[in-house]
């Protein structure tokens, strides 16, 4: 596919000097000098923080050979180098679909700055450009397991965050409040949030607060163990479980191998689906994208979706550490090529404000508010995959021109602009008469009327649309979110995933996760509820009761188990999609050592 | 496109800011709760103070990155709830738990704030200092009923071409929540059938209390 010259769209700077001079090639990037750093183009400018000190200085990102790197200076702390992203020309590509969003018209916190400290001012300030597509709500920080790498959850004499059913419901409703898009989507998360016995009751809570969509971000564990909750879960309202899945074998994935087929099983009787949230990670599991994918293919009648996200990179790190562990959407993608060995490929990925002219045109037809994806094009990216009864599978861009038909669209977008009810009716049907040039329908899957269903998106634009798309197919999604190494303002100001503080304020997760220390622990703290009056009203409760010990003889012994993973079949494999096997299908699912949380029956 | 209309501002650091409506606190060993429509909800802090440093040199504030990161600095203190520091202004507003405060919560004084201040180049002499008492529920209420500051059309739409339309999409979306919360409430009685789930009454979700457009 082509990306059609478009000067109506934001440019961010000009186009840099394309050639890398000599001096660079070959170098690892994170070890260049300043002075070799200064010869290589500039792509822009933006605003960052000095990891140590939190100075905001200026951030470069510039261009290394197949990189976009950024550099930073501070006056104490000298520079600091880091991977923003691993492929120059996708960048380049996807920052052609930035634009400005609304923001909010009432936002949670509003001082003299107007926002001129970000990412410092937060609650959200004035200066947000984008609404929330998606709040979070911690609803406890106590959990089940004890992983290495969280910073979530209560350790062991810290006082528990557990708000109550009428603080939470004040949350939610703080949420909807917000203009001019009140918040439609809402994620329960933790800690483990299935650790309250009254999960039913918050979702019902948030049920009449008037989300549309409630997700559970939970290890799936309780609910594999317990499945009945699963049920109860759905009836109340959740939508889709948000479940951590870092790999296909137990190596990649102690968090949960050994409970997930249970926890699909589950899902399947009480008929609700789960997205799988990978964590990737350089030389920890970055070998088993393809894998995973496989699998998420395989249960595909429970898995609507795959979220990848890139590791953040928290705490002081060694260059040595981030060079070798840091990953980003691109490199992500590239691996996910090779290891599907072509059949999900770099170009049949798309950026997420790419499909930001659906809203618009929805919306310039109707004349009402809708989502509004304006979020940062460094921040996600999508693919769709359609699988075929014969198991082929295609990834939407195969027969979908997604850039001609967004251009396509803003056209349509633009001719509307000042014109009445009926114009734009006009305008919207012969636009929606075209569309079906934008789609191949020789390679459209034949079962699928592809044009009917983006028709009614186009028309409607509402979730139940959403939802008959993804009946048919599995969203491979990439998630990136910072730290301090590639912090950048530009992307904070647009992030369109919320935090509900119980102070009243909500923050954008760049900044709630990033400076915890005077966001989300700070506030949590300070409506944190002291152990020992948990306690008093909690007789019998101890921090090591709430922990979970798994027997992974007994795990493995399950007929789930057995049949989950022993009777996986390799999809790229197959010869409608090349014949060649994914990556790493024959992964051990023996492995358990190393698990924190295993014993021996 | 956005809105020239602006209302009156008002900012949730000021000392103008309009008092909380009265408020029932119940206190429950050491833990504070608010009541409001018969509902507890528990605040970390009730009376607090608010310092306000004005009048500060550019040299010692240096700029609006060295002023970010001392606000980010103050906020570091357990004591310090929030803090602005505005260069343009010239002015620090530090809102904190003082000593002797009735709450759990870490607690600080006007003179650790201002030898804090010395220490990161801003003279305890510098300008003039206000401290004077504050309702930590001015700020936690403005959060929970945040006013609109500006307004906004759908795209391609101006405000004008908005304002009219506004009565008409809200009774429509205010129809339409109904409608689809009356639909799940339909599909919660089929699927409790389908799955022989007993009991379920308690996990239905009783009216939609929040439509859109009903609360401002």
């Amino acid at each position: 596919m082509v990306v059609p010259e478009n000067p109506q769209r934001e440019l961010l700077a000009e186009e840099p000097y394309a050639e890398v001079s000599e001096a660079a090639q070959g170098q690892s990037p994170y070890h260049r000098s300043p002075e070799e750093i200064d010869k290589l183009p500039v792509i822009e400018s933006t605003l960052t923080v000095c990891p140590e000190c939190k100075l905001i200085i200026e951030g470069k990102l510039y261009r290394d050979g197949d990189n976009v790197m950024i550099r930073k200076y501070c006056p104490e702390h000298k520079w600091t180098i880091e991977k923003y992203w691993e492929d120059y020309d996708m960048y380049m590509k996807m920052r052609k679909f930035s634009y400005t969003g609304r923001g909010f018209d009432n936002p949670n916190f509003v001082t003299s700055t107007k926002g001129a400290n970000c990412p410092f001012d937060c609650g959200f300030c004035e200066r947000h450009k984008s609404h929330t597509a998606l709040a979070n709500v911690v609803v406890t920080n106590r959990c089940h397991l004890s992983c290495w790498y969280c910073f979530f959850y209560a350790k062991e004499g810290d006082s528990v965050y557990q708000p109550s059913l009428d603080e939470l419901r004040k949350l939610f409703r703080n949420l909807r409040n917000q203009r001019p898009i009140p918040t439609n989507a809402l994620q329960l998360t933790g800690g483990e949030p299935t650790m309250r016995e009254d999960l039913v009751d918050i979702v019902v809570a948030a049920k009449e607060e008037g989300f549309d969509q409630i997700q559970l971000n939970t290890t799936g564990i309780n609910i594999g163990l317990h499945p009945e909750l699963a049920v109860k879960y759905r009836h109340a309202g959740v939508s889709t479980l948000y479940m951590s899945f870092d790999g296909v074998s137990a190596r990649t994935n102690p968090k949960n191998h050994w409970e997930i087929p249970l926890t699909l099983d589950a899902l399947r009787k009480a008929s609700v689906g789960c997205v799988l949230v990978p964590a990737v990670i350089r030389t920890v599991n970055d070998g088993e994208l393809g894998a995973i994918i496989n699998f998420a293919v395989n249960n595909s009648d429970v898995v609507k979706a795959v979220n990848f996200q890139p590791v953040s990179l928290v705490g002081r790190m060694p260059v040595s550490q981030r060079e070798k562990q840091r990953i980003t959407i691109p490199g992500a993608i590239k691996l996910i090529e090779e290891q599907t060995n072509g059949v999900i490929r770099k170009e049949h990925w798309f950026t997420v404000p790419c499909v930001g002219d659906i809203s618009k045109f929805a919306e310039a037809l109707t004349g009402e508010f809708k989502y509004d994806l304006s979020v940062h094009f460094a921040c996600g990216a999508g693919c769709y995959l359609f699988i075929e009864p014969n198991g082929k599978i295609t990834p939407i861009t195969e027969f979908l021109d997604v850039y001609g038909l967004m251009e396509h669209l803003h056209s349509a977008i633009n001719e509307m602009e000042g014109r009445g009810k009926l114009a734009r009716k006009s305008i919207a049907a012969k636009a929606l008469l075209g569309i079906g040039k934008f789609i191949d329908k020789e390679k459209q899957p034949k079962s699928l009327n592809f044009t009917n269903l983006l028709v009614s998106l186009l028309t409607k634009n509402n979730f139940k649309t959403m939802g008959k798309i993804q009946l048919k197919m599995l969203f491979l999604g990439m998630m990136h979110f910072q730290d301090e190494y590639n912090y950048d303002v530009q992307r904070v100001e647009k992030c369109g995933v919320s935090y509900a503080m119980p102070d009243g304020e909500i923050l954008p997760f760049c900044t709630f996760n990033v400076f915890p220390e005077i966001y989300r622990d700070k506030v949590q703290k300070q409506f944190s509820i002291p152990q020992s009056e948990w306690q008093a009203t909690h007789p019998g409760w101890t921090y090591s009761k709430d922990k979970y010990v798994r027997n992974v003889k007994e795990l493995q012994g399950t007929n789930e188990y057995k049949k989950t993973y022993g009777e996986l079949k390799d999809y790229f494999a197959l010869p409608v999609n090349g014949g060649k096997s994914v990556k790493n299908f024959s992964v051990s699912d023996t492995e358990h050592d190393g698990a924190a949380h295993t014993k021996e029956a | 496109m956005m809105a020239q209309h602006i209302p009156k501002r008002r900012n949730q650091m000021d000392s103008n800011t309009q008092p909380a409506k009265e408020q029932k606190f119940v206190m429950n060993g050491t833990a504070l709760f608010v009541l409001e429509d018969s509902k507890k909800y528990r605040i970390p802090y009730h009376i607090i103070k608010r310092a306000v440093f004005s009048n500060l040199k550019k040299a010692d504030l240096i700029d609006v990155p060295h002023s970010a990161r001392l606000q980010y600095k103050l906020m570091l203190m357990g004591a310090v709830i929030k803090a602005i520091v505005d260069f343009d202004e010239l002015k620090i507003t530090v809102m904190y738990n003082p000593t002797g405060a009735d709450n759990g919560m870490p607690k600080t004084s006007m003179e650790q704030l201002t030898n804090f201040l010395a220490q990161e180049g801003i003279p305890a002499n510098a300008g003039s200092t206000k401290n004077e008492d504050c309702d930590y529920l001015e700020f936690y209420s403005y959060a929970y009923s945040s006013p609109s500051i500006r307004k906004s059309a759908p795209y391609s739409y101006t405000l004008e071409e908005w304002e009219k339309l506004e009565s008409a999409y809200i009774k429509k979306r205010t129809k339409e929540d109904r409608e689809k919360f009356a639909k799940f409430r339909e599909w919660q009685d089929i699927y409790a059938k389908e799955k022989g789930v007993a009991d379920v009454q308690s996990a239905k979700a009783r009216s939609i209390s929040n439509i859109f457009g009903l609360k401002k």
